[in-house]
Protein backbone atom coordinates (compact mmCIF):
# COMPACT_ATOMS: atom_id res chain seq x y z
CA UNK A 1 0.00 0.00 0.00
CA UNK A 2 1.31 3.41 -0.96
CA UNK A 3 2.22 5.89 1.72
CA UNK A 4 -0.37 8.61 2.22
CA UNK A 5 1.56 11.90 2.19
CA UNK A 6 -1.21 13.50 4.25
CA UNK A 7 0.21 11.62 7.22
CA UNK A 8 2.91 14.28 7.17
CA UNK A 9 0.27 16.98 7.57
CA UNK A 10 -1.34 15.10 10.45
CA UNK A 11 2.00 14.72 12.25
CA UNK A 12 2.71 18.43 11.82
CA UNK A 13 -0.77 19.27 13.05
CA UNK A 14 -0.33 17.12 16.13
CA UNK A 15 2.89 18.95 16.97
CA UNK A 16 1.68 22.45 16.07
CA UNK A 17 1.73 23.76 19.65
CA UNK A 18 5.16 22.44 20.53
CA UNK A 19 7.30 25.55 21.07
CA UNK A 20 10.64 23.88 20.38
CA UNK A 21 12.33 25.40 17.38
CA UNK A 22 13.47 22.00 16.13
CA UNK A 23 9.91 20.68 16.20
CA UNK A 24 8.53 23.75 14.46
CA UNK A 25 11.16 23.42 11.76
CA UNK A 26 10.32 19.75 11.35
CA UNK A 27 6.63 20.62 11.09
CA UNK A 28 7.34 23.14 8.32
CA UNK A 29 9.28 20.52 6.39
CA UNK A 30 6.53 17.90 6.71
CA UNK A 31 3.80 20.41 5.74
CA UNK A 32 5.81 21.36 2.70
CA UNK A 33 6.37 17.82 1.54
CA UNK A 34 2.68 17.03 1.90
CA UNK A 35 1.85 20.04 -0.27
CA UNK A 36 4.69 19.25 -2.69
CA UNK A 37 3.50 15.69 -3.35
CA UNK A 38 -0.11 16.81 -3.64
CA UNK A 39 0.97 19.52 -6.07
CA UNK A 40 3.12 17.09 -8.01
CA UNK A 41 0.25 14.66 -8.47
CA UNK A 42 -1.99 17.51 -9.60
CA UNK A 43 0.67 18.70 -12.03
CA UNK A 44 1.05 15.20 -13.45
CA UNK A 45 -2.68 15.20 -14.18
CA UNK A 46 -2.01 18.37 -16.17
CA UNK A 47 0.83 16.68 -18.09
CA UNK A 48 3.71 18.19 -16.14
CA UNK A 49 7.08 16.92 -17.30
CA UNK A 50 9.62 16.49 -14.52
CA UNK A 51 12.61 18.77 -15.10
CA UNK A 52 16.06 17.20 -15.11
CA UNK A 53 17.16 19.19 -12.09
CA UNK A 54 15.29 20.53 -9.07
CA UNK A 55 11.57 20.25 -9.43
CA UNK A 56 10.57 22.44 -6.49
CA UNK A 57 10.86 25.98 -7.80
CA UNK A 58 10.13 24.72 -11.31
CA UNK A 59 6.89 23.12 -10.16
CA UNK A 60 5.52 26.25 -8.47
CA UNK A 61 6.64 28.42 -11.34
CA UNK A 62 4.87 26.08 -13.76
CA UNK A 63 1.61 26.44 -11.82
CA UNK A 64 2.04 30.22 -11.77
CA UNK A 65 2.19 30.22 -15.56
CA UNK A 66 -1.34 28.87 -15.86
CA UNK A 67 -4.23 31.14 -16.82
CA UNK A 68 -6.71 29.37 -14.52
CA UNK A 69 -6.66 31.46 -11.32
CA UNK A 70 -7.10 28.45 -9.05
CA UNK A 71 -4.09 26.73 -10.60
CA UNK A 72 -2.09 29.93 -10.32
CA UNK A 73 -3.01 30.10 -6.63
CA UNK A 74 -1.56 26.62 -6.17
CA UNK A 75 1.72 28.01 -7.48
CA UNK A 76 1.63 31.04 -5.20
CA UNK A 77 0.69 29.01 -2.13
CA UNK A 78 3.22 26.29 -2.86
CA UNK A 79 5.91 28.87 -3.30
CA UNK A 80 5.16 30.47 0.08
CA UNK A 81 5.27 27.13 1.85
CA UNK A 82 8.47 26.23 0.01
CA UNK A 83 9.99 29.50 1.21
CA UNK A 84 9.32 28.49 4.82
CA UNK A 85 10.74 25.06 4.19
CA UNK A 86 13.98 26.57 2.87
CA UNK A 87 14.31 28.69 6.01
CA UNK A 88 13.54 25.75 8.27
CA UNK A 89 16.11 23.48 6.66
CA UNK A 90 18.85 25.89 5.56
CA UNK A 91 18.80 29.03 7.72
CA UNK A 92 20.15 29.07 11.26
CA UNK A 93 18.50 32.39 12.11
CA UNK A 94 15.50 31.85 14.42
CA UNK A 95 12.19 31.40 12.65
CA UNK A 96 10.44 34.70 12.05
CA UNK A 97 7.21 33.93 13.82
CA UNK A 98 5.95 31.72 16.62
CA UNK A 99 2.77 31.33 14.60
CA UNK A 100 4.45 30.14 11.43
CA UNK A 101 3.37 26.50 11.80
CA UNK A 102 -0.29 27.44 12.25
CA UNK A 103 -0.02 29.79 9.33
CA UNK A 104 1.40 27.12 7.06
CA UNK A 105 -1.18 24.56 8.23
CA UNK A 106 -3.88 26.99 7.09
CA UNK A 107 -2.07 27.46 3.77
CA UNK A 108 -1.86 23.68 3.33
CA UNK A 109 -5.60 23.40 3.98
CA UNK A 110 -6.26 26.09 1.40
CA UNK A 111 -4.02 24.20 -1.01
CA UNK A 112 -5.80 20.87 -0.58
CA UNK A 113 -9.20 22.56 -0.94
CA UNK A 114 -8.10 24.10 -4.23
CA UNK A 115 -6.77 20.77 -5.52
CA UNK A 116 -9.99 18.99 -4.56
CA UNK A 117 -12.08 21.70 -6.23
CA UNK A 118 -9.97 21.52 -9.36
CA UNK A 119 -10.23 17.73 -9.48
CA UNK A 120 -13.96 17.75 -8.76
CA UNK A 121 -13.35 15.72 -5.60
CA UNK A 122 -14.57 15.95 -2.03
CA UNK A 123 -11.81 17.57 0.01
CA UNK A 124 -10.21 15.66 2.89
CA UNK A 125 -11.64 16.24 6.33
CA UNK A 126 -10.31 19.40 7.92
CA UNK A 127 -8.00 18.91 10.86
CA UNK A 128 -9.27 20.51 14.05
CA UNK A 129 -8.04 24.10 14.48
CA UNK B 1 26.07 33.48 -18.09
CA UNK B 2 27.60 36.76 -16.96
CA UNK B 3 31.08 35.36 -17.34
CA UNK B 4 30.33 34.09 -20.84
CA UNK B 5 28.99 37.45 -21.95
CA UNK B 6 31.90 39.27 -20.41
CA UNK B 7 34.32 37.08 -22.33
CA UNK B 8 32.43 37.70 -25.57
CA UNK B 9 32.73 41.46 -25.14
CA UNK B 10 36.39 41.43 -24.15
CA UNK B 11 37.61 42.38 -27.60
CA UNK B 12 39.63 45.47 -28.56
CA UNK B 13 36.73 47.43 -30.02
CA UNK B 14 34.64 46.98 -26.93
CA UNK B 15 37.37 47.28 -24.39
CA UNK B 16 36.86 50.31 -22.15
CA UNK B 17 38.93 53.42 -22.49
CA UNK B 18 41.96 53.43 -20.23
CA UNK B 19 41.18 57.02 -19.34
CA UNK B 20 38.11 56.00 -17.41
CA UNK B 21 38.64 55.17 -13.77
CA UNK B 22 38.08 51.54 -13.02
CA UNK B 23 36.69 50.53 -9.69
CA UNK B 24 35.98 46.84 -9.58
CA UNK B 25 33.70 46.30 -6.66
CA UNK B 26 32.54 42.97 -7.99
CA UNK B 27 34.42 39.69 -7.76
CA UNK B 28 33.03 38.70 -11.17
CA UNK B 29 33.73 40.67 -14.35
CA UNK B 30 30.64 42.85 -14.20
CA UNK B 31 32.87 45.94 -14.45
CA UNK B 32 33.76 44.91 -17.99
CA UNK B 33 30.13 45.06 -18.98
CA UNK B 34 29.45 48.29 -17.17
CA UNK B 35 32.23 50.03 -19.11
CA UNK B 36 31.13 49.00 -22.60
CA UNK B 37 30.88 52.28 -24.48
CA UNK B 38 28.98 51.27 -27.62
CA UNK B 39 25.29 52.22 -27.33
CA UNK B 40 24.44 49.79 -30.10
CA UNK B 41 26.23 46.99 -28.36
CA UNK B 42 24.55 47.83 -25.10
CA UNK B 43 21.14 47.90 -26.74
CA UNK B 44 21.73 44.66 -28.58
CA UNK B 45 23.00 42.90 -25.52
CA UNK B 46 20.40 44.34 -23.18
CA UNK B 47 23.10 45.94 -21.08
CA UNK B 48 21.92 49.51 -21.32
CA UNK B 49 20.99 49.06 -17.70
CA UNK B 50 22.66 50.57 -14.75
CA UNK B 51 22.54 47.88 -12.14
CA UNK B 52 23.76 50.08 -9.34
CA UNK B 53 21.10 52.65 -10.13
CA UNK B 54 18.47 49.93 -10.15
CA UNK B 55 19.71 48.66 -6.84
CA UNK B 56 19.53 52.21 -5.45
CA UNK B 57 15.95 52.47 -6.63
CA UNK B 58 15.04 49.21 -4.96
CA UNK B 59 16.68 50.33 -1.75
CA UNK B 60 14.38 53.35 -1.64
CA UNK B 61 11.45 51.01 -1.17
CA UNK B 62 12.89 47.84 0.29
CA UNK B 63 15.24 46.90 3.07
CA UNK B 64 17.61 44.52 1.30
CA UNK B 65 19.33 42.16 3.69
CA UNK B 66 21.90 40.72 1.31
CA UNK B 67 25.01 42.20 -0.25
CA UNK B 68 24.78 44.51 -3.26
CA UNK B 69 26.86 42.01 -5.21
CA UNK B 70 24.44 39.17 -4.56
CA UNK B 71 21.37 41.18 -5.50
CA UNK B 72 22.94 42.63 -8.64
CA UNK B 73 23.97 39.19 -9.77
CA UNK B 74 20.41 37.95 -9.36
CA UNK B 75 18.99 40.99 -11.17
CA UNK B 76 21.33 40.22 -14.03
CA UNK B 77 20.39 36.59 -14.15
CA UNK B 78 16.69 37.41 -14.04
CA UNK B 79 16.17 40.84 -15.62
CA UNK B 80 12.40 40.80 -15.03
CA UNK B 81 12.79 40.95 -11.29
CA UNK B 82 13.71 44.63 -11.06
CA UNK B 83 10.58 45.78 -12.85
CA UNK B 84 8.43 43.36 -10.92
CA UNK B 85 9.79 44.56 -7.59
CA UNK B 86 9.29 48.20 -8.51
CA UNK B 87 5.78 47.54 -9.76
CA UNK B 88 4.95 45.64 -6.58
CA UNK B 89 5.57 48.63 -4.31
CA UNK B 90 2.25 50.38 -4.90
CA UNK B 91 -0.01 47.33 -4.59
CA UNK B 92 1.87 46.33 -1.43
CA UNK B 93 1.41 49.81 0.01
CA UNK B 94 -2.23 49.90 -1.03
CA UNK B 95 -2.89 46.80 1.02
CA UNK B 96 -0.50 47.05 3.96
CA UNK B 97 -0.03 50.82 4.25
CA UNK B 98 2.73 53.16 3.18
CA UNK B 99 4.94 53.10 6.26
CA UNK B 100 5.80 49.41 6.38
CA UNK B 101 9.28 48.05 6.18
CA UNK B 102 9.46 45.56 3.34
CA UNK B 103 12.43 43.21 3.53
CA UNK B 104 14.04 41.38 0.67
CA UNK B 105 16.40 38.51 1.29
CA UNK B 106 17.84 35.70 -0.74
CA UNK B 107 16.95 32.18 0.29
CA UNK B 108 19.38 29.47 -0.69
CA UNK B 109 18.72 25.77 -0.81
CA UNK B 110 20.89 23.06 -2.30
CA UNK B 111 19.24 23.25 -5.66
CA UNK B 112 17.37 26.55 -5.71
CA UNK B 113 17.36 30.15 -4.71
CA UNK B 114 14.46 32.47 -4.13
CA UNK B 115 13.96 36.13 -3.29
CA UNK B 116 11.68 36.47 -0.31
CA UNK B 117 9.83 39.77 -0.05
CA UNK B 118 8.26 40.12 3.40
CA UNK B 119 6.19 43.00 4.74
CA UNK B 120 7.08 43.52 8.39
CA UNK B 121 3.97 43.90 10.54
CA UNK B 122 3.59 44.63 14.25
CA UNK B 123 2.09 41.85 16.36
CA UNK B 124 -0.91 44.12 17.03
CA UNK B 125 -1.49 44.72 13.34
CA UNK B 126 -5.12 45.67 12.78
CA UNK B 127 -6.82 43.32 10.38
CA UNK B 128 -6.07 39.78 9.35
CA UNK B 129 -2.65 39.75 7.64
CA UNK B 130 -3.49 36.64 5.65
CA UNK B 131 -6.53 38.38 4.17
CA UNK B 132 -4.40 41.41 3.38
CA UNK B 133 -1.87 39.25 1.59
CA UNK B 134 -4.65 37.55 -0.34
CA UNK B 135 -5.91 40.99 -1.37
CA UNK B 136 -2.45 41.78 -2.70
CA UNK B 137 -2.41 38.49 -4.58
CA UNK B 138 -5.82 39.16 -6.11
CA UNK B 139 -5.08 42.77 -6.93
CA UNK B 140 -1.71 42.31 -8.55
CA UNK B 141 0.42 39.24 -7.92
CA UNK B 142 -1.76 36.61 -9.58
CA UNK B 143 -1.66 38.67 -12.77
CA UNK B 144 2.11 39.02 -12.65
CA UNK B 145 3.56 35.99 -10.88
CA UNK B 146 4.28 34.22 -14.18
CA UNK B 147 6.93 36.88 -14.87
CA UNK B 148 9.18 35.94 -11.95
CA UNK B 149 10.14 32.43 -13.01
CA UNK B 150 9.24 31.20 -9.54
CA UNK B 151 11.96 33.28 -7.90
CA UNK B 152 9.83 35.85 -6.07
CA UNK B 153 7.71 35.03 -3.08
CA UNK B 154 5.65 37.66 -1.28
CA UNK B 155 4.72 37.18 2.34
CA UNK B 156 4.38 39.03 5.63
CA UNK B 157 6.12 38.57 8.94
CA UNK B 158 4.68 39.47 12.33
CA UNK B 159 7.20 41.00 14.72
CA UNK B 160 7.02 38.38 17.40
CA UNK B 161 10.46 37.10 16.54
CA UNK B 162 12.38 35.45 19.34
Amino acid sequence: MQFDWREFLIVAHESRNDPRESVRRTCLGRIYYYVYHLGLSKAQLLNWQDPKQSSHKALWSWFQGYSDPDIKKLGVLGSRIYSSRIDSDYRAHPLSSLMIVSKRLRNAREFELLVAKSNGQTPPTALTP
Amino acid sequence: MVNQLATAFDTPQYRPSREKPVINIFPFPLHKLAMCSSPLLEKQAGFARNWISELDSLQQHYLILDSDHTIIKILQEEPNLYELLMEAVKPLEDVFGTSRIIQIRVQLADEDYMLRVAVQLPSNFEGEPEHKLNSFHEAWWLDNCHRSGGTLVFDYELRDAI
